[in-house]
C-alpha cells in the first residue's frame, strides 16, 4: 500500500540532516495524533524541524517561546472588552494554532504549562464559561532543555504522559554536519518549503491509520512490554493503559508510513523508545530512564 | 596492543573470580609463598581491571614470568611431575591474566580454566572433589556464555544454561565411561593424601600404643563379604605379628626365615573382599586365617598377608579366610624364638608361669586365662601409667587394669616363662555392619592385640586373654566394654544412634563411590562387559554397544528437543511453522536474539546467508503477514515457501 507522504519525508530530509529516524518518528506522531516533546540542548534543530513540519504539512503554525513571566492569558487569549458592541469579545491566543511550537516549555512555571496540557488534551480551551475547540487538526510540539539546566520547572510525569513521544535529536554526524555548515541557511530552506499534503490529506492520513490491522499476538507482544515495565525492578511504575493506547496508534502510524496494512513487532520496537523512554522512571535516581525501553527490548521475547 | 578498557569490568572480575575459584585447591596444597606469587598477578589484574589502568608491559611480563618458573623450579626441583607442573600452569595461567585485552585471551582463558578443573583430580579423587569440578565447569561454561555478548550485564540465566547443558553432557560422559577402554595401570601413579600419612597399627607394640588408636575413627578398610559373615567375635583381622620382647616393646621379628608353614584348613571357608584405605605399608588385613590371597599378595613366614608394595592408593583385594585350621612344618627356629625372653626381670610373673610347667601345654594355657579371669582384672583406655623394669609385673600384681595390648603382652609372657612357644599379633576386631550396603566397616578405633600360642599337632592357635577380661570387647564392640569416663569418639558411643546411622549411610555412599568410580578398572570393566555379552574390547558386539549407546542417547535427545517445546507449542499454524524454520536456521548458525522482531531476523539471516536472501525473506513475509496481519492464505504461502526451502 503506497502512501502520500514520501515526499513529505524526503522533503524533510533535506532540511533536517542525517536525523531519518527522528524525522519520521516526528511524522508519525502527528499521524498517531499525538503531541511530541523534543528534550536536547539548544541548536540541534529542535525549532527546525517544528516548522519544516509545519510548512511541509501545510499547516498554520504558531510559535511561543515560554518563559517564566509567561501567564496561561499569554497563551490561550483574552476576552478584551468592546466599546464598540459594549461586549467582551475573545481575542484568540498562539494556542489556536494546526501546529503549536511550545519552545523550551520547562522554562514557563507549572501554571502556564498545566494550560497548555489540558488544551492538548481537551482539544478546547475554556475561558469565562464559554469552550473554544481548537483547530483540526491540532499538534503540539514542545521542546525542552535537559532538566539539569538552571531556570527550568521539569514537568510533571502526568504532564509527560500527555506526550505521546519524546524524542532527542542529538549531535549531528560528521558527513551531515558538514552537509549542513556548507549548505544553505536552514531558515532560508524552511521559507522556501512547499507544502506537499494538506490538512484534507493529513485527516485522511490520520484516518487511514486508524484502519491498521493490530492482530492478537501483536496485542500479546505489547502487553508482555507493559508487564515487563510494571515488574521492572529499577523502574518505579510501568506503563500506563493510556501509554499503550498511544503505543498502539502509534506503531500504527510507522506500519502506515512502511507502507504496510498491518502491524509487525518491529513496527512496536521501532516507536517503543519514544513513547516509553518519557514514561518510565527510574527507581534509583528519580529521573526518566530512556535507556530502559532499549533494554527492555532486548529482554522481552515476541510471543 | 588491544585496549584492555573494552572489556566490561565486571565481567572481568567475574572471571577472576571464576578462575581463583578452579585455581583454589592446587594452591591449598602448595606453600605460602607460591600462593603469594600466584595471587599476585590476579589481585594486580583485579584492581587494573578496577581501575582502569594500563596493563603491564612486555618487559615487565617476561621477568615476571622467569621470576615465576624460577620458583617454582627452586620450590620443586622440576617442572613436570605433579606439584610442579600443576603449580607452573597456576603460575601461566595468572600471567596470562596480565596480557589479557581481548575477548579472544578471555575465551584462551577459559579453556586453560577447564584444563585446570581436569588437574584437580590429581589432588584428590574424592567425590567432593567431583562436585568442585562439576561447579567450576558449570561457573566456566557460563562465563563462556556471558562473555559471548556483547553488553555488560550479569545475567544468572547463563549459569542456568550451563548447568543444563552440562547436565545434557551427564549421559554421553557416564557411556564413554562405562565403555571406553580402561588403562590397566594409571598413567602416574597417584601420591597418597597427606592426611593418610601417619595413621593405623604401628610396627611395634608397646603400652598405649593401641589405646591410641581408640580415639581414631577414621576407616581402616572395608569388607565385602561373599555368603554369610561370621560372627563378630569371629572377625579377627590379622596384621603384623609381634615376637621379639625387649621387656617394655613387642617388636616385629627383623629376619624372617624362608620357610612358610604349611596351612591346613578346616571349618568353614569365607570369601570376600576388602577395599584397603591408603596407608604407608604394605600390609593387608586378612581374616585370621587367610588360605588363598590375592594377586600381588603373599603370605609371610609369620602368616602375615603383605603386598608387593606399599598401599598408597585405595585398593581391593579378594580373600578367602579359614575359621579352623592346622598348621604344620613351622621350622624350629621359630619356634625357638617364640620362646625367648629378656634376661631377668618380672619375677613375680615369672615365679607364677614357671608353677604351670608341669602341665600339658594346653593346660597351661587354660590356667592362664583362668588365672586371669579370677583375679579381678579391668579393661580400660586409660590405664595407670607403668613405670619401671618390672611393668608385667605391675600390670598383673599391681594396677589390673589394662587395654588389649597389655593383656597380649603379658600373657605372650606368661606363657613363655610356661614353656609354651607364644607371639603377639596385632591387626583389627570386629567392625561395624552396614545395613545400608550390606557391608562391614572396619575402623581405626577396632585395633587390637591378641596371643597366638604353638600347640602341639594343632600348629599356631588364637588365644585372645583380652576376651577373658573383658568379653563384651570380643563380642560388643569397644563402646560397650569401656567405661563411660574413657574417652571414646562421640560416633563409637551407641547413644548417637541416629547419627551413627547417618554417617552409615554417608559411608555407604563413599564406599559405591570407591568400588564403582575409582575403582573402575580394566579387570571390572571387563566383568560389566562380560554380562553385556562382551567378551573383549575387539570384539563386533563391543562397538555395537558403543554405537547403540550413542544412538539411543541422541534419539533420547531428539525426543526430548521434539517433546520440550511441544509443552509450549503455539496453537497458530504459522507461529509453529516459524519455529521449525528459526530451528532449521539454528542449525545454519544462525541463532535467534531475544527480543528480536521476526522482519529483523529474517535479515540478519539474509545477510548471514547469502544464497537464500529471497527466499528468507519471502518466508519472513508469509509469516509477518500471515501471524499479525489478516490475510487468510498467508500460513499456506508460508507452508509452501519452507518447503521449497533447501538450506
Amino acid at each position: 500500500m503506497a502512501h502520500s507522504f514520501s515526499p513529505t519525508l524526503a522533503q524533510l530530509n533535506r532540511v533536517i540532516l542525517g536525523k531519518e529516524d527522528q524525522v519520521r518518528m516526528a511524522l508519525c506522531c502527528l499521524l498517531a495524533r499525538g503531541h511530541l516533546l523534543l528534550e536536547d540542548l539548544p541548536g540541534v534543530g529542535k525549532t527546525t524541524l517544528a516548522h519544516a513540519l509545519a510548512a511541509t504539512v501545510g499547516l498554520r503554525f504558531q510559535r511561543v517561546q515560554f518563559t517564566s513571566d509567561l501567564l496561561p492569558a499569554d497563551l490561550i487569549g483574552v476576552s478584551i472588552y468592546e466599546r464598540d458592541t459594549g461586549r467582551f469579545r475573545f481575542h484568540h491566543g498562539p494556542v489556536f494554532a494546526q501546529v503549536l511550537l511550545a519552545d523550551e516549555i520547562n522554562r514557563a512555571p507549572p501554571k502556564t504549562q498545566s494550560a497548555l496540557l489540558e488544551a492538548m488534551e481537551e482539544q478546547q480551551v475554556t475561558v469565562d464559561g464559554t469552550s473554544y475547540p481548537l483547530p483540526e487538526p491540532f499538534f503540539v510540539i514542545a521542546t525542552q532543555n535537559p532538566q539539569h539546566q538552571i531556570g527550568t520547572f521539569p514537568l510533571p510525569e502526568s504532564q509527560l504522559d500527555r506526550f505521546l513521544m519524546r524524542l532527542e535529536l542529538g549531535y549531528p554526524d560528521g558527513a551531515a554536519e558538514r552537509a549542513m555548515l556548507a549548505g544553505e541557511s536552514r531558515r532560508e530552506l524552511v521559507a522556501q518549503l512547499q507544502p506537499t499534503v494538506g490538512p484534507t490529506e493529513l485527516t485522511a492520513a490520520q484516518q487511514q491509520v486508524d484502519k491498521i490491522h493490530v492482530s492478537g499476538p501483536l496485542l500479546d507482544y505489547v502487553q508482555a512490554l507493559a508487564r515487563a515495565t510494571r515488574s521492572h525492578d529499577a523502574l518505579s511504575y510501568g506503563l500506563s493503559p493510556r501509554a499503550l493506547l498511544g503505543l498502539i496508534a502509534a506503531a500504527r502510524a510507522w506500519a502506515w508510513l512502511d507502507g504496510r496494512d498491518h502491524v509487525i513487532p518491529e513496527d512496536v520496537q521501532a516507536v517503543f523508545p519514544g513513547v516509553a523512554g518519557h514514561r518510565l522512571v527510574q527507581r534509583a535516581s528519580g529521573r526518566v530512564a530512556p535507556d530502559a525501553a532499549l533494554e527492555l527490548l532486548r529482554t522481552v521475547a515476541i510471543p | 596492543m588491544a585496549d584492555h578498557r573494552s572489556l566490561p569490568r565486571n565481567k572481568m572480575l567475574a572471571l577472576l573470580g571464576t578462575l581463583a575459584l578452579v585455581l583454589a585447591p592446587h594452591l591449598a596444597q602448595m606453600p605460602v609463598w607460591l600462593i603469594l606469587v600466584t595471587l599476585l598477578p590476579l589481585g594486580w589484574r583485579a584492581h587494573i581491571a578496577w581501575s582502569g589502568q594500563r596493563l603491564p608491559g612486555r618487559a615487565i611480563r617476561l621477568v615476571l614470568a622467569c621470576a615465576m618458573v624460577a620458583m617454582v623450579f627452586l620450590q620443586f626441583r622440576t617442572l613436570i611431575g605433579r606439584d610442579g607442573g600443576v603449580m607452573l600452569l597456576a603460575c601461566l595461567v595468572a600471567l596470562k591474566l596480565l596480557e589479557t585485552t581481548t575477548r579472544r585471551d578471555v575465551r584462551i582463558l577459559t579453556l586453560l580454566g577447564y584444563f585446570v578443573a581436569g588437574t584437580l583430580f590429581l589432588v584428590s579423587q574424592s567425590f567432593w572433589m567431583l562436585a568442585y569440578v562439576l561447579m567450576a565447569c558449570v561457573l566456566l561454561t557460563g562465563q563462556l556464555f556471558a562473555w559471548q555478548r556483547e553488553d555488560t550485564r550479569f545475567e544468572p540465566e547463563e549459569y542456568r544454561r550451563a548447568l543444563r547443558l552440562l547436565l545434557e553432557g551427564l549421559p554421553v560422559a557416564l557411556l564413554l565411561f562405562v565403555l571406553y577402554p580402561r588403562l590397566a595401570a594409571p598413567l602416574w601413579s597417584m601420591p597418597a593424601d597427606r592426611a593418610q600419612a601417619s595413621t593405623g597399627i604401628s610396627d611395634t607394640m608397646s603400652p598405649g600404643s593401641f589405646s591410641d588408636l581408640t580415639l581414631d575413627d577414621s576407616v581402616a578398610f572395608r569388607v565385602d563379604f561373599r555368603g554369610l559373615a561370621p560372627q563378630r567375635d569371629q572377625l579377627y583381622w590379622r596384621g603384623p605379628v609381634f615376637e621379639r620382647f625387649d621387656g617394655h616393646t613387642w617388636l616385629q621379628r627383623e629376619f624372617a626365615p624362608a620357610s612358610t608353614p604349611t596351612i591346613v584348613p578346616r571349618g568353614r571357608t569365607l570369601d570376600y573382599t576388602i577395599t584397603l584405605e591408603p596407608q604407608q605399608r604394605a600390609w593387608l588385613f586378612a581374616l585370621d586365617l587367610p588360605t588363598q590371597l590375592p594377586q600381588g599378595a603373599r603370605l609371610t613366614s609369620r602368616l602375615q598377608a603383605v603386598y608387593r608394595q606399599p598401599l598408597v592408593n585405595r585398593a581391593r583385594f579378594d580373600f578367602q579366610s579359614a575359621t579352623d585350621w592346622r598348621i604344620d612344618n613351622q621350622d624350629d627356629t621359630s619356634l625357638s624364638q617364640a620362646l625367648a625372653l629378656p634376661q631377668g626381670g618380672n619375677p613375680r610373673a615369672r615365679a607364677l608361669a614357671q608353677g604351670w610347667r608341669d602341665l600339658p601345654p594346653q593346660v597351661r594355657v587354660a590356667r592362664a586365662l583362668v588365672w586371669l579371669q579370677s583375679n579381678g582384672f579391668a579393661y580400660t583406655l586409660a590405664p595407670p601409667l607403668l613405670e619401671g623394669p618390672d611393668e608385667v609385673d605391675q600390670l598383673l600384681f599391681r594396677t589390673r587394669e589394662g587395654f588389649c595390648e597389655h593383656y597380649a603382652g603379658s600373657f605372650t609372657f606368661l606363657m613363655r616363662v610356661a614353656g609354651v612357644p607364644a607371639r603377639v599379633v596385632g591387626g583389627y576386631l570386629g567392625g561395624e555392619y552396614n545395613a545400608a550396603g550390606d557391608y562391614w566397616i572396619v575402623r581405626q578405633a577396632d585395633a587390637h592385640a591378641w596371643v597366638e600360642v604353638w600347640l602341639e599337632g594343632r600348629g599356631w592357635q588364637r588365644v585372645d586373654p583380652t576376651a577373658v577380661v573383658a568379653p563384651m570387647r570380643v563380642s560388643g564392640g569397644l563402646a560397650r566394654s569401656v567405661r563411660d569416663s574413657d574417652r571414646l569418639p562421640m560416633l563409637l558411643r551407641e547413644n548417637a544412634a541416629w547419627l551413627a546411622n547417618l554417617r552409615l549411610k554417608w559411608d555407604n555412599v563413599i564406599y559405591v563411590w570407591d568400588r564403582w568410580v575409582i575403582g573402575y578398572d580394566t579387570q571390572r570393566q571387563l566383568q560389566l562387559l562380560k554380562k553385556l555379552g562382551v567378551d573383549g574390547l575387539d570384539s563386533a558386539l563391543y562397538v555395537a554397544w558403543l554405537v547403540g549407546g550413542f544412538a539411543l542417547i541422541l534419539a533420547a535427545y531428539t525426543l526430548a528437543s521434539r517433546w520440550m517445546p511441544r509443552s509450549e507449542r503455539p496453537r497458530d499454524p504459522a507461529a509453529r511453522l516459524w519455529r521449525a524454520f528459526m530451528r532449521r536456521l539454528a542449525q545454519r548458525g544462525v541463532m535467534p536474539r531475544l527480543g528480536e522482531g521476526p522482519r529483523d531476523f529474517a535479515a540478519r539471516a539474509a545477510a548471514l546467508l547469502p544464497g537464500h536472501a529471497d527466499a528468507i525473506r519471502q518466508i519472513a513475509n508469509h509469516y509477518l503477514a500471515a501471524r499479525y496481519g489478516d490475510a487468510p492464505d498467508a500460513a499456506q504461502q508460508l507452508a509452501k515457501a519452507l518447503k521449497t526451502l533447501r538450506l
